[in-house]
C-alpha cells in the first residue's frame, strides 16, 4: 500500500480535518503523488469533480451520523467506506497515458484509479482509528489478492454502494453485504442479533404433542 | 441635480484610468512586448509619461503575481466594519485579481471589471458583519454591473454571463470569508478551491440568490467547509 498521506494540520484531529475541503484536496493530492512515484502511473485530477465528491461525501456522512458514542467506533469505518463511495461516483482522477499501464496482474495496474481511491480511504481511516480509537489497522492479503479487485470492480460498477462493503473487507473486517449503504448502530445490530436467535430458539423448539 | 463627481487631485484618476488600460488590454489581446519598439520611436518626453502609464497597467497575466496579504487583511478588516482609508481601493484590487483568476473568460464577449465602481461599491458598504457585508457586496456588485461587457450598465451582458458571473463572485466571497493561508501563493490555490465548490454547488447558489438572507447563510456555511 501507498505511504499514508500526513495530516497537514497538527492542531486538530484528522477526524475534522477531513471535514474540510482544503485538507481533502490537499491530503488526495498528496496521495496521488505517492502513488505516481511508487507505480510511475501519471494521473490528472479534476479538482472540480473532487470538491463534489466531498460535498456529496459530507452530506452522506451528516445524513447518518449517529448520536450514540458507543457507535463512533463503527461510524469511523463506515463513514471512510462513504467516501470510497462518493470518490468511485464522481472519479475525480483519469489516467494521463492508459496505453501505459500493461501489467493487469496487481491491483494497482489492474484499476489504477480505483487502488488511488481505496489506499487513501484506508489511510484516512486508519489515521481517525489510530489518534480516536489507538487502534491499528490491519493488513490484509485480500487487498492485494487480484480475484477480489475484480470483484470489486465489477460489483462497484453495478452499485457503488457495495464499495462500503468492500472497504471493510481490504480493512480486515466483517462486510454488511445485505444492505452496506445503511448505518446500523451498535445497538440495532444487537437487536438483529437477539432477534436471529429468537427466530432459531422457535424453530428448534419441539412442537406440541397433538391429544 | 447633485453636482457631477469631478477629479480634483491627479490621484482620483488612477482608478479610471486603470479601468480604461484594462479594457485595452483585454479587447486588443496585444502583449507589452509588442508595443516596446513602437514605444521606443516616440519623443522622450511622450515616452516617459507613458512609461509612468505603464506603472498603472492592470497585470493580466494570472500566473503572474499571488494576491498581495496587505490587501487582502485589509479587505477583510474593511468587510468587519474597519472604516480605515484606501481600503476600497484595495477592494477593488483583490476583485480584479480574482476575477483575472477564476472568471470564465470562455463566453463570446469580453467581461470586463471596473475597479471604479468596485471600489465606489465596498465604499458604500454598511453590514453588521462579515457574512451580511459579503451578501451586501455581492448583490450591489450584481446590481451595479461591476463586471459586465459594458461595465456600470445591462448592456451586452447576456444571461449566459451573468450565470459566468455570479459563479465567480460566489468564489470571490467563499475566498474572502474562509480560513487564512498561510502564504500568498497558498492564498490563490485556495481561491482556486472556492471557484471548485462554487462549481459544484450552482443548484445552491441559484436558490440562495433569492434573498439576501439565504445568501448569507450560504456563505457562512459552505466557507467553514473551506
Amino acid at each position: 500500500m501507498a505511504n499514508a498521506p500526513l495530516p497537514l494540520d497538527a492542531a486538530q484531529p484528522v477526524r475534522k480535518s477531513v471535514r474540510r475541503l482544503r485538507w481533502f484536496v490537499q491530503t488526495f493530492r498528496a496521495q496521488m503523488v505517492q502513488m505516481q512515484a511508487d507505480t510511475g502511473i501519471a494521473f490528472d485530477l479534476d479538482a472540480g469533480k473532487l470538491s463534489a465528491a466531498f460535498l456529496d461525501w459530507l452530506r452522506a456522512f451528516e445524513a447518518q451520523r449517529p448520536g450514540d458514542p458507543a457507535d463512533r467506533r463503527p461510524y469511523a469505518g463506515f463513514a471512510a467506506g462513504l467516501m470510497l463511495r462518493t470518490l468511485l461516483d464522481h472519479a475525480p482522477v483519469r489516467l494521463v497515458h492508459p496505453e501505459q499501464v500493461q501489467k493487469a496482474d496487481i491491483p494497482e495496474h489492474f484499476w489504477p484509479e480505483g487502488f488511488l481511491y481505496v489506499t487513501y480511504c484506508l489511510n484516512v481511516r486508519a489515521a481517525v482509528l489510530e489518534q480516536d480509537f489507538h487502534e491499528k489497522q490491519r493488513s490484509v492479503p485480500e487487498l492485494h489478492d487480484l480475484r477480489t479487485w475484480w470483484s470489486f470492480r465489477e460489483n462497484t460498477a453495478e452499485d457503488a454502494s457495495a464499495a462500503i462493503g468492500f472497504l471493510d473487507l481490504f480493512a480486515g473486517e466483517t462486510p454488511d453485504w445485505t444492505m452496506p449503504g445503511l448505518f446500523r448502530s451498535a445497538d440495532a445490530q444487537t437487536r438483529a442479533l437477539q432477534d436471529a436467535r429468537s427466530i432459531v430458539a422457535q424453530l428448534n423448539r419441539p412442537e406440541p404433542e397433538q391429544e | 441635480m447633485p453636482a457631477p463627481h469631478l477629479p480634483t487631485s491627479p490621484d482620483d484618476l488612477r482608478l479610471p484610468l486603470r479601468d480604461l488600460l484594462r479594457g485595452a488590454r483585454r479587447t486588443l489581446h496585444l502583449p507589452e512586448a509588442a508595443l516596446k519598439p513602437a514605444l521606443d520611436m516616440l519623443p522622450a518626453p511622450l515616452g516617459a509619461f507613458l512609461h509612468r502609464v505603464s506603472a498603472l497597467m492592470p497585470d493580466l497575466d494570472p500566473e503572474a503575481r499571488p494576491v498581495a496579504r496587505a490587501d487582502l487583511d485589509m479587505v477583510i478588516r474593511g468587510m468587519g466594519g474597519d472604516k480605515s482609508r484606501d481600503i476600497s481601493r484595495a477592494f477593488a484590487r483583490i476583485l480584479a485579481h480574482a476575477m483575472d483568476r477564476v472568471l470564465d473568460h470562455t463566453g463570446d464577449d469580453a467581461l470586463l471589471v471596473s475597479e471604479t465602481l468596485a471600489a465606489m461599491t465596498f465604499g458604500d458598504l454598511e453590514a453588521p458583519d462579515r457574512h451580511g457585508a459579503a451578501a451586501d457586496l455581492w448583490i450591489a456588485l450584481s446590481a451595479g454591473h461591476v463586471i459586465a461587457v459594458a461595465p456600470g450598465t445591462p448592456l451586452g451582458t447576456a444571461p449566459e454571463d451573468l450565470a459566468r458571473i455570479d459563479a465567480a463572485l460566489h468564489a470571490l466571497f467563499l475566498w474572502l470569508l474562509c480560513e487564512r493561508a498561510e502564504t500568498e501563493t497558498a492564498e490563490d490555490e485556495i481561491l482556486a478551491l472556492c471557484a471548485a465548490l462554487a462549481t459544484a454547488t450552482a443548484a445552491e447558489r441559484a436558490a440562495a440568490l433569492a434573498s439576501h438572507a439565504t445568501l448569507s447563510a450560504m456563505l457562512r456555511h459552505q466557507s467553514g467547509l473551506i
